[in-house]
This record gives structure tokens, C-alpha cells and sequence, in this order.
């Protein structure tokens, strides 16, 4: 029987790169495990496009979907100034950090108001709160694959060769097969490549 | 959502939402109608069980808004027939008048009502605490924490529903119905029951006053039972740990006190008191269980609503033993709680010291400015054209944005209030944008008023002010946003469908034929992807005295994209883009960006609505698509 305290994953992104979802897929990788799950969200209230955070929570403790402040093991990144919204509240010193670094503007930045800070300046700050860090651009990884909207596959498969992972390939696999509705096998295979490809490099 | 999940085999552990666990306690109970409205945190209920309704033998639809809903629900159990109501916290006030009524009929067969409150507020205009409904209409309150709760606490509200005869509020939170979590499902009751109502005018009829006393009386009876019934019969409630210092909590705060204690480690000081029947208040258990507390802590989101409670209880019994409430512990009312608020809350109530673990947000010294996202309309959002042709309308009429009110309503469109079409100057409650739009009018405001809404706002609460607004025949624009759908909660069917999501065949009621038949003559229909013409009789309707509907119909483009239906991306010359960033400066399309310091589109977002075609000063955005020509 697999054993696991507490673990505590928040993925941070945008509305409809997947996020959600891939709590899911995580979610239903520890659940195979026989572990309890919590995954909870914040949302904003369009459908595309907002500021989304969901929290993944597995272990033999845990009982609400919310990770406590400087809580997270790991924080995946879809996109980077969300990333780093979310570290600023979720990270410690040990966070594991993915970190896709292709940014998506925001209404704001597009028409000047506000200014999207400089990737170098937001890996900076990332580092400061831990050394964990791991940036890559997983959405060119996904559109180079023919797969532009699975960046979440990218950054989930980045996660399952780091030293962190306390689950199986093949529990994320069930998952993406549980989870992901078009193009599983393509998602699964995308995974797989990632995985092999990224092995070693990621703390 | 797929079918194996919910309709799993007793003992199964599957991962479900919430809502989906509600959903699945509604099966196991024998729910044969469910109906409801749409509204964030509640949706999923009925999402989750109308695709598999006829496969079970259930009746599950939406209703046009949550008083019908609640209506529909109650005819059923006046039946025998248990049924499900589903809403979110305001769609409760739109109930209210047939909901107060319905703890003096009772019910026969089992009805629960689930109400969602969003403290946060993630997704709602207010931060009501629907709690206090309970205790005003007098009728039982349950409150489950986690996904397994819910589903089991929906079984067992169907016992004391049936047992009591009365309707049982069901009350939740964004954080139980949105959280997913391992459940074990369970056995599937199978009840049959032939419909059946009973001539009974002193239970039935509110209309003799004396009658309407002995209901009252009855519902008080009543309510004496629940509290044995729900606390000994159906084990509602619980304690947990022996310690001195007591904490009453209930629903979703219990999750962040348990963790909380973990995380100080005190398990032995404390004594955890859940409630799960909130109202009535189970005197007798809270009596039983904080004899021996030195002091008690209330923790709940919101308002203090158990505090009060607890506070008069202990005053009615002469108990003299400290209560830490909002106050005292330094619990917001304002805003959901979280792990680190209460663990702050229960350091204080045992007197330990400053703690390190940081377990309080830490000051972030960074030079980065982390730029707001503000959440946008979707790309191919047809509401951006309709909000866009409107304020290019008024101006072209030689009139100042800032002079003509731009009445909102709730749905997506209600996102226009964001850079760049800040559009709308209220949004209020369900269809409030058409009265609110007449009294302007009625105190005479003298430039023009726009009152703009969706479809099924419309529908729901919209209605009625359209016709004081044709029976006084006041100048005012309607601009009905129909995008064939309740999108923003996750694109529910309005009455204009023809199919449901549960597969029912149903007659499509067309707005234009309502606002027609009471009376409305000028009417007009335009494509808003059609930014010209939708301008153009924006342009006129604005000039005509009296009431003006113009129905901007289009459908959403998420869903039109679900269904296969996606234009061909424009693309950009760049012989001609002169970077003048028109197209986003007016449209605010988060299709659209700066690549390496130009103006670019992302093809895997934008779905061909070339809104930006029209819009670019200098035609550098070449069509590849007309989606005029084709049908919705």
C-alpha cells in the first residue's frame, strides 16, 4: 500500500490551456494508488482566458482542497507571470517549479496598461524562493508535436521525470486515457516522448 | 462527466466533484425529478444527470428560472415523488416567496433544495450567507464538508425530508461543490410510487388566515422532530477528540480545523463539535457535548451565524463559558476562509505563541509588477461585436459614452465592463437591467438608456419589465445578447432549444415572438459577428421614441466551436499592418498578440469571427472565411 503523507501540487494558468484538466489527470493517478484526493480551483468567471489555480492534494491527511500558504511540493507552470503569481503565495524553499516560459498576454499588456515583465526577470524572482526550477517553453515542445493545446501534457510529463514524482508513468497514463476527450493516444504517445526525452534534466 | 463514474457500483471508489457526488446521491435516493437553474457553484448537479436521465427513469431539465424550478419540485412531492431543486445563493431569493410557503404545506414524498453560497465570492454578486433562510423559513438545514458527505448526507436528507414532512435545505459552499475528492459510492434505493395528491384545502390552501395559524403551528411540531430525528435516528452531527477547548464548527471550515490542529499539533487539547443539521440549532447535542469545554471556538465562514446561536443557547441555559466568535478569534466575515486563516484563529484560542512555520502569507519584496489579468470575453465572443456596435452607435448618433447608460446584466457579458469596451454601468440581479433601465427613464433622465441582457436572463427575470416597460411605453433600447445559450455557467439550454441536454425534444419559444406578442413593434434581429449592420440599426433604435428590442443573435462560440463550427483564421499582411494596434486597442481579443514586437494572431484560439477585419483601418487583416454567410 502506497503511503504519502500530504502532497500538495498547484498548477497555475489560463483558462482553456488545460489546467483543470490536468488536475484531474493527476488526481485520478493518485487515486489508482489508494490514495485520498482533493483537488480544488480558483477561478475567475470567464470561460477563456482568466487566471486559473487548482490545487492538487493527495496523502492520508489531507481533507480540504486548499494548500496552505508556502505549501506546495510542486508548482507547474502553464504560463509564466502565473507561475510566478502563484509561487509568491505557494512556494518554499524546496518547490519544485515548472515553468513554461511562453507567455500569453494579457488585455492589459496588449493595450499597453501594464507592462509583461521580461521571462529572465520572472525565472529571477522564481529562483529566489527556490533553486528547483525547471523552464522550458512546453508549448513549442506541444506544437512541435502537432499538439499546440497539450501544453498541460508537456509540463505533466516534465513533472514525471523529476526526482519529486511519487507516482507512476503508467497512473498518468490511466489518467490522460480517464481524462483527456480528443486525441488520447496522441496525448499518450506526446507524453511518453517528453518523457524520455527530458529524463535526467529535471531536479 | 462520463457515465460510469456516476452510475458505478456500490462500494467503487471513484473520484467525484462535489456536484457530481450530490448527483449521484440523488440517484441513490430515487430523485425521479430534478430540476433547477443554472448558477455557479450549483450547475453540475443537474449537468451530471440530465445526459443520463431517461437511462434512469428521471425527469431532469432546466427550468426558465429557480422559482418555477422550486414549483415544479414541490408539485412533485406533493405527490409523493422526491425530487431535487438545484440553485445558486441569490437564485434562493428569486424562490423565496413559493419556498416560505412550502414549510407550511410540507411535502410527501422527499424534497431537498440545494442552495450554493460562494463565499469568496468566486462567481456571485453578493457574499449572501444563505443560512439565515434557513431559520426564516423554518425548514431543516444539512451541511455536508467533503464530496463523500454530500452524496451521503443526500440520502439521509431524504429520510428526514420524508420523516419530517418537510422540505430540507440542502446548503453548501464553492469549496464542497467544486471540490473533487475519492467517494465511495453506495447502494442504489429503488423506490416505486405511484403519483398521487390529496384533496386537502387546510394544508393546501394559504388563503384563510386561520388555516395559515395552524400551519404554523404544525411546522413548529414539526421542527421539535427533526432535531431527534436527524441527530438520533439518522446520526447527523459528530464529535471528535476529549479535549478542554471545544470548536463548533460545520460544513467546510471543519476541513481547515482538522488540518489546522494537525499542523499545531494540539490534538489532545481540543474537542471538535461538527454540526450537520444547522438549523434547527440541535440544542441538545451542543448541550451535551461542551459540558467540560473551558472555552468555546466558533469557526464558520461568513457571517456569525452559529455563533449567535451558540451565544443564545448558552444564555437561555445560564452557561457561563467564554465563546470566541468572529471577533474574538480574528475570523473574517468578509471573504472564504482558508487553512492558514483558521490555524491563525485556533493559535490565538489556545494562547500559543507567534508560530514560524510560516504558515501566514509572507510580503513579497519584488521589483516585478505581476500585471492583472482581467478575465476577458472569449475570442469569437459575439458579445464583443454587440457591446462594440452599441458604443460605436452612440457615438455616431453624436452622443458621449459617458452620456448614455449601458444597463448589464448577469452572464458573460458582464465581462464588457473590462478594458478595452468598458461597457456596462451596473450589473445587479437576474434581468434587474431593464427596471433599473425604466426608473432612469421614469425620473427623467433625458439622453437615452440601454438596457442589455441575455438570452436566458431574459427569460428568467426579464420578462415582466419588459412588459411595465411597453404598458407605460417608455423610451428605452432593449439589447437582448442571444448567444443560444447560458454560456457563462457552462452553456445550458434556454427555452429557445429544440433538444435538451437530457435528449428531450422540446418546443422552441423564440424571443422574438415574446417581445412581439406583448406588444413591443419596433423589433429588429442582427448578426453581431456583423459589425456594420449590427451599428447601423443600433444607429436607429437609439432615435426611435418608445420601447426598442433589437436582438443581437449569434451563438457562443465555444459552443459553436464544440460542435465542429469554426471559421478560418485570418491572416495578417504585413505589407500593410502599420502595427497600429486598432484591432486590439477596440476588440480586446485575447486571439490576438504581439509577436517579437508585432501584431499577430494565434491560430489555435481564434475561431474566424473577423471581427479584426473589420475593425483594421488599413485592410491589412485578409478574410479567409465569411462567417456571415453561413448559418448559426
Amino acid at each position: 500500500m502506497y503511503s504519502i503523507k500530504e502532497f500538495n501540487i498547484v498548477i497555475a494558468s489560463v483558462g482553456g490551456q488545460g489546467g483543470l484538466t490536468l488536475s484531474r489527470v493527476i488526481g485520478y493517478a493518485a487515486l489508482l494508488k489508494g490514495l485520498s484526493v482533493r483537488i480544488g480551483e480558483t477561478l475567475g468567471m470567464s470561460q477563456r482566458g482568466g487566471v486559473v489555480q487548482s490545487y492538487v492534494r493527495f496523502g492520508n491527511t489531507i481533507k480540504s482542497p486548499l494548500i496552505p500558504y508556502g505549501g506546495a511540493n510542486v508548482i507547474l507552470g502553464l504560463e509564466p507571470i502565473e507561475t510566478l503569481r502563484a509561487a509568491r503565495i505557494y512556494a518554499n524553499k524546496n518547490t519544485l517549479i515548472i515553468l513554461n516560459t511562453e507567455p500569453i498576454h494579457t488585455v492589459t499588456t496588449l493595450v499597453g496598461k501594464e507592462t509583461y515583465p521580461s521571462i529572465n526577470d520572472i525565472i529571477s524572482e522564481l529562483k529566489m524562493y527556490s533553486d528547483k526550477l525547471y523552464a522550458f517553453n512546453a508549448t513549442n515542445k506541444a506544437r512541435s508535436k502537432g499538439l499546440p493545446v497539450a501544453t498541460n501534457i508537456v509540463v505533466l510529463a516534465a513533472f514525471a521525470t523529476s526526482s519529486y514524482n511519487p507516482l507512476d508513468l503508467e497512473s498518468y497514463i490511466e489518467g490522460i486515457k480517464k481524462f483527456i476527450r480528443r486525441r488520447v493516444e496522441d496525448n499518450i504517445n506526446l507524453f511518453k516522448e517528453v518523457v524520455s526525452e527530458l529524463k535526467g534534466r529535471v531536479p | 462527466m462520463e457515465h460510469e463514474r456516476i452510475l458505478g457500483e456500490p462500494g467503487q471508489r471513484v473520484l467525484l466533484m462535489g456536484n457530481e457526488a450530490i448527483a449521484r446521491g440523488a440517484i441513490e435516493s430515487s430523485v425521479k425529478v430534478a430540476t433547477g437553474y443554472p448558477g455557479t457553484p450549483s450547475s453540475e448537479v443537474l449537468m451530471t444527470l440530465m445526459p443520463i436521465s431517461s437511462k434512469i427513469g428521471m425527469y431532469a431539465e432546466w427550468a426558465v428560472n429557480e422559482k418555477v424550478a422550486f414549483e415544479i419540485g414541490l408539485g412533485a412531492a406533493f405527490a409523493g415523488i422526491r425530487a431535487l431543486v438545484t440553485m445558486k445563493a441569490p437564485g434562493l431569493n428569486v424562490a423565496s416567496d413559493s419556498v416560505v410557503s412550502s414549510a407550511y404545506t410540507g411535502v410527501n414524498g422527499g424534497l431537498v433544495l440545494l442552495v450554493a453560497d460562494d463565499p469568496g465570492p468566486h462567481t456571485t454578486q453578493t457574499e449572501q450567507d444563505s443560512r439565515w433562510y434557513a431559520k426564516l423559513i423554518k425548514i431543516p438545514m444539512i451541511e455536508p464538508s467533503s464530496p463523500q458527505e454530500a452524496k451521503d448526507y443526500i440520502k439521509k436528507s431524504y429520510a428526514l425530508s420524508e420523516k419530517t414532512q418537510l422540505p430540507v435545505m440542502f446548503r453548501t459552499t464553492t469549496r464542497v461543490n467544486h471540490t473533487v475528492g475519492d467517494v465511495v459510492l453506495g447502494e442504489i434505493e429503488v423506490i416505486e410510487r405511484t403519483p398521487s395528491f390529496e384533496f386537502n384545502p387546510k394544508r393546501y390552501i394559504r388563503a384563510s388566515m386561520q388555516w395559515n395559524m395552524d400551519r404554523h403551528k404544525w411546522l413548529l411540531k414539526q421542527l421539535e422532530l427533526v432535531k431527534d430525528i436527524a441527530v438520533k435516528e439518522l446520526g447527523f452531527n459528530k464529535v471528535e477528540g476529549d479535549g478542554e477547548y471545544c470548536i463548533i464548527t460545520s460544513g467546510v471550515s471543519y476541513n481547515y480545523v482538522l488540518e489546522s490542529i494537525e499542523r499545531l499539533d494540539v490534538r489532545d487539547k481540543v474537542k471538535i463539535i461538527k454540526l450537520e443539521l444547522t438549523f434547527p440549532i440541535p440544542s441538545d447535542f451542543i448541550l451535551e457535548n461542551i459540558r467540560g469545554c473551558k472555552q468555546i471556538l466558533v469557526v464558520e465562514e461568513l457571517d456569525p451565524y452559529l455563533e449567535e446561536n451558540v451565544r443564545s443557547l448558552l444564555q437561555k441555559h445560564g452557561i457561563n463559558i467564554k465563546v470566541w466568535g468572529k471577533e474574538e478569534a480574528g475570523i473574517p466575515e468578509v471573504g472564504e476562509l482558508n487553512p492558514a486563516v483558521v490555524a491563525e484563529a485556533l493559535r490565538r484560542f489556545l494562547g500559543l505563541s507567534e508560530d514560524s512555520s510560516n504558515l501566514m502569507r509572507k510580503h513579497v519584496n519584488s521589483k516585478i509588477l505581476i500585471p492583472s489579468r482581467p478575465p476577458p470575453l472569449c475570442p469569437g465572443c459575439p458579445h464583443r461585436g454587440s457591446y462594440f456596435s452599441l458604443i460605436r452607435a452612440i457615438r455616431r448618433n453624436g452622443l458621449r459614452k459617458q452620456d448614455v447608460p449601458v444597463m448589464g446584466d448577469i452572464g458573460c457579458y458582464a465581462l464588457s465592463l473590462e478594458p478595452p469596451l468598458e461597457a456596462i454601468w451596473t450589473e445587479h440581479a437576474m434581468g434587474a437591467s431593464i427596471g433599473l433601465a425604466l426608473g432612469l427613464k421614469i425620473a427623467g433622465y433625458s439622453k437615452p438608456v440601454v438596457a442589455t441582457i441575455g438570452d436566458s436572463t431574459f427569460f428568467h427575470a426579464g420578462l415582466p419589465a419588459l412588459v411595465e416597460a411597453v404598458n407605460k411605453n417608455i423610451d428605452v433600447l432593449v439589447l437582448i445578447l442571444d448567444n443560444v445559450s447560458v454560456a457563462m455557467t457552462g452553456h445550458q439550454s434556454t427555452p429557445e432549444f429544440m433538444v435538451t441536454e437530457s435528449g428531450r425534444k422540446v418546443k422552441p419559444v423564440m424571443i422574438e415572438d415574446v417581445v412581439r406578442g406583448i406588444g413591443v413593434e419596433n423589433v429588429w434581429i442582427v448578426d453581431p459577428y456583423d459589425l456594420r449592420e449590427t451599428t447601423k440599426v443600433l444607429q436607429e433604435a437609439l432615435k426611435k421614441p418608445g420601447v426598442k428590442v433589437v436582438i443581437a443573435r449569434r451563438e457562443c462560440s465555444l459552443q459553436a466551436m464544440r460542435k465542429g463550427i469554426r471559421y478560418t483564421p485570418p491572416i495578417i499582411d504585413y505589407n500593410k499592418c502599420t502595427n497600429c494596434m486598432a484591432c486590439i486597442r477596440s476588440l480586446g481579443c485575447t486571439a490576438l498578440t504581439i509577436r517579437d514586437g508585432k501584431v499577430a494572431i494565434i491560430e489555435e484560439l481564434c475561431n474566424g469571427c473577423n471581427m479584426c477585419v473589420q475593425v483594421c483601418p488599413f485592410n491589412a487583416i485578409i478574410p479567409r472565411d465569411n462567417p456571415l454567410a453561413k448559418p448559426r
